[in-house]
């Protein structure tokens, strides 16, 4: 999905150097107390973004959030809006409005006033006509119409959360911040809103800056993901980048499964790039895309496990060919995913689509088996 | 629970206590409908006693008196309680909350007599006369903490994205308060009130300290009467008084559990 849209139509204002951006994290540290909530924050989001911030809970996303809304001041640096200083602007008299994760609908109004309950409050009075036609179409955005005169607790979970959206969109925010929208759905309502949320964004051509500890839920739906760890930025990129080039082992352990081999770095004469990790097994040969890689460096060698191919066996039109023990299976119906222990000590998880609805499944445990790959399957990291 | 019917010691245990909690009460209900002059003895049912009362024009001076000074200051009570109880659930944490906390609370267990005697000394300090003015005042000072104990208590659990939420669809703070916190709180305000009416109608010592020739509230009327005798009269105002004090907490109480019911059954919903 996300991908169709990236081929069929290019979206990437941050590549280009003359594009402004909408927001503008400058240098940006929060501190409560003695505890350091954000550190050195520097970030940028462009118009029509879908932009999520994605971190373990207590990783700082939310306190950024909340200093986009107002809530929060930064303790230092800056906050721009469209070339504009927001950092001290209380909530108010923001541009920007925001989805709380409790939906925060008041519960003395129906859904008719909650949506129309920011329209009655512009800076510059709205004509009752114009509220009224501005709460309808919010209404048919958010396929609500019948329940305009309900109270918040006469509705299910998923209505709630389209009023709460409903009522964030109404004032037409120059940035809508979405704070865990979807964790209070099950599963089924979680997959179906998103879906719907990325067709409102692009429908209504808001800018949306979504906060989740979700990795699957932020890959679905966000034009760029920001992953944050300990108040700390760790790498800003498109949800396709930041899975297959992850820039620590950290972002990539935290999106996706991933196996990392840990071993020296060794550079041979013509620049081809082996790890060694064991000193019985064969080095690892992969491409060499980082070239601040010394030889005799101690690095980390990653790879996904739909990335490795098992067999029966030796494949030797791929550079990389392991021998190994089936020690675990997990048969998940569409994929299997198999723990397979090298003769160097590691497990490695590999994964296979179960292409086949009938017949004996390939491999079984104690199987010996062939992991075989290419000098492009993986990435080393450094840090 | 089980239909199991109360045990013999049970059974009586509780009507012992209630009996001796209610059973003066219940005297002095019977006796107000006495048609004899003598208040120890039985001589028929009559209400004649009630006619008297509201032709005397001192108690109903005394009653016009005591419901001015419990409308004024459960009113003024309610508006300082909660902005107190909104002050101290709301602001962050400020040097001396701890101390300011536990000052405004204080009045609930200082005795009324000091309490009574420091406004005295307060009030004639200022050079204030004594009168309706210094009743309703003295009121404020010892009903508005019971007022902010009821209404902390609900902020509490006040879902403080409710307020952001406001803040974010562009209130002012104090706008706020008044479009989405007032609303959702009002129960416990209004029960605050009630509470704080009841308080103002019942007191008796903190009055007498404070009230002048021309202010004479019911409880001081009645306690004065008192002295000369007591007269089915004073049994007949009795009575009216405890059925509006009553009327007045079992309204109180219904307000605030049927709105704690109601946002539990919220809460729960919102959960499912």
């Amino acid at each position: 999905m996300t991908q169709a849209k990236q081929t069929t139509n290019v979206f990437s204002p941050w590549l280009n150097r003359d594009n402004k951006p909408l927001i503008k994290f400058e240098n940006i540290t929060k501190k409560f107390g003695d505890f350091t909530a954000v550190e050195n924050f520097n970030l940028e989001i462009y118009e029509k973004e879908f932009f999520a911030l994605l971190g373990s809970s207590g990783g700082g996303k939310s306190t950024v959030l909340r200093m986009l809304a107002g809530f929060e001041q930064p303790t230092s640096g800056k906050i721009w809006l469209d070339g504009e200083e927001i950092s001290n602007t209380p909530p108010n008299e923001r541009p920007i409005n925001m989805m709380f994760q409790s939906y925060a609908l008041f519960p003395h109004l129906n859904v008719w006033d909650n949506i129309a309950f920011g329209l009655k409050r512009t800076k510059k009075r709205m004509a009752s006509s114009d509220i009224k036609a501005r709460v309808e179409e919010m209404l048919r955005l958010t396929q609500l119409e019948k329940f305009a005169s309900r109270k918040p607790h006469q509705i299910s979970g998923g209505q709630r959360q389209r009023v709460a959206l409903a009522r964030s969109l109404a004032r037409e925010p120059r940035l809508l911040l979405l704070d865990e929208p979807l964790g209070a759905l099950d599963k089924k309502l979680r997959q179906e809103t998103q879906f719907e949320l990325m067709d409102i964004q692009e429908k209504t051509g808001t800018t949306f800056v979504i906060v989740t500890h979700d990795q699957e839920e932020a890959m679905t739906m966000a034009s760029r993901v920001a992953v944050m760890d300990n108040g700390k930025l760790l790498q800003v990129d498109t949800p396709n980048n930041v899975y297959e080039a992850p820039n620590s082992t950290y972002v990539a352990n935290f999106i996706g499964d991933i196996n990392i081999i840990e071993g020296e770095a060794k550079i041979d004469a013509e620049g081809l790039l082996s790890i060694h990790y064991s000193e019985t097994a064969a080095p690892i040969q992969t491409e060499n895309t980082n070239n601040q890689i010394h030889d005799g460096q101690s690095v980390s060698f990653a790879v996904r496990p739909e990335k490795i191919w098992i067999a029966k066996e030796q494949d030797v039109s791929l550079p990389n060919n392991v021998k190994g023990l089936i020690v675990d299976i997990a048969y998940l119906g569409n994929l299997s995913i198999y723990h397979i222990k090298l003769e160097s000590g590691q497990v490695i998880s590999a994964q296979m689509t179960n292409i086949l609805r009938t017949g004996q499944q390939e491999f079984t445990w104690d199987d010996e088996v062939w992991l075989n790959w290419n000098d492009t399957a993986g990435i080393v990291l450094t840090r | 629970m089980n239909n199991r019917s109360l045990s013999w010691f049970n059974t009586t245990s509780l009507v012992l206590g209630f009996a001796f909690l209610y059973l003066p009460m219940l005297i002095l209900i019977i006796y107000s409908f006495n048609s004899s002059k003598l208040v120890t003895v039985w001589a028929g049912f009559s209400t004649k006693w009630y006619g008297e009362l509201f032709q005397d024009e001192q108690f109903m001076q005394a009653a016009w008196v005591t419901l001015k000074v419990g409308f004024f200051s459960a009113t003024a009570a309610t508006v300082l309680g909660t902005m107190a109880a909104y002050a101290l659930v709301r602001t962050k944490k400020f040097t001396g909350r701890a101390l300011f906390s536990g000052m405004i609370f204080a009045p609930l267990v200082m005795p009324e007599v000091i309490t009574g005697l420091s406004l005295l000394l307060l009030f004639i300090a200022i050079d204030l006369d004594r009168g309706i003015l210094t009743i309703t005042l003295a009121h404020i000072t010892f009903s508005m903490c019971f007022v902010s104990v009821v209404v902390s208590s609900r902020l509490t659990s006040f879902d403080k994205s409710l307020e952001e939420a406001a803040l974010d669809l562009g209130c002012t703070p104090f706008d706020a308060f008044k479009s989405v916190v007032l609303p959702i709180i009002m129960p416990a305000v209004a029960s605050g009130w009630l509470l704080a009416f009841t308080l103002s109608l019942d007191d008796l010592v903190i009055a007498s300290f404070t009230a002048g020739p021309s202010s004479t509230t019911l409880p001081i009327k009645i306690y004065s009467s008192i002295r000369l005798g007591v007269s089915p009269q004073i049994n007949a105002l009795s009575t009216i008084m405890i059925g509006i004090v009553t009327v007045f907490v079992i309204t109180a109480s219904i307000i605030s559990k049927q709105s704690i019911k109601k946002y539990e059954s919220e809460k729960i919903r919102a959960n499912l």
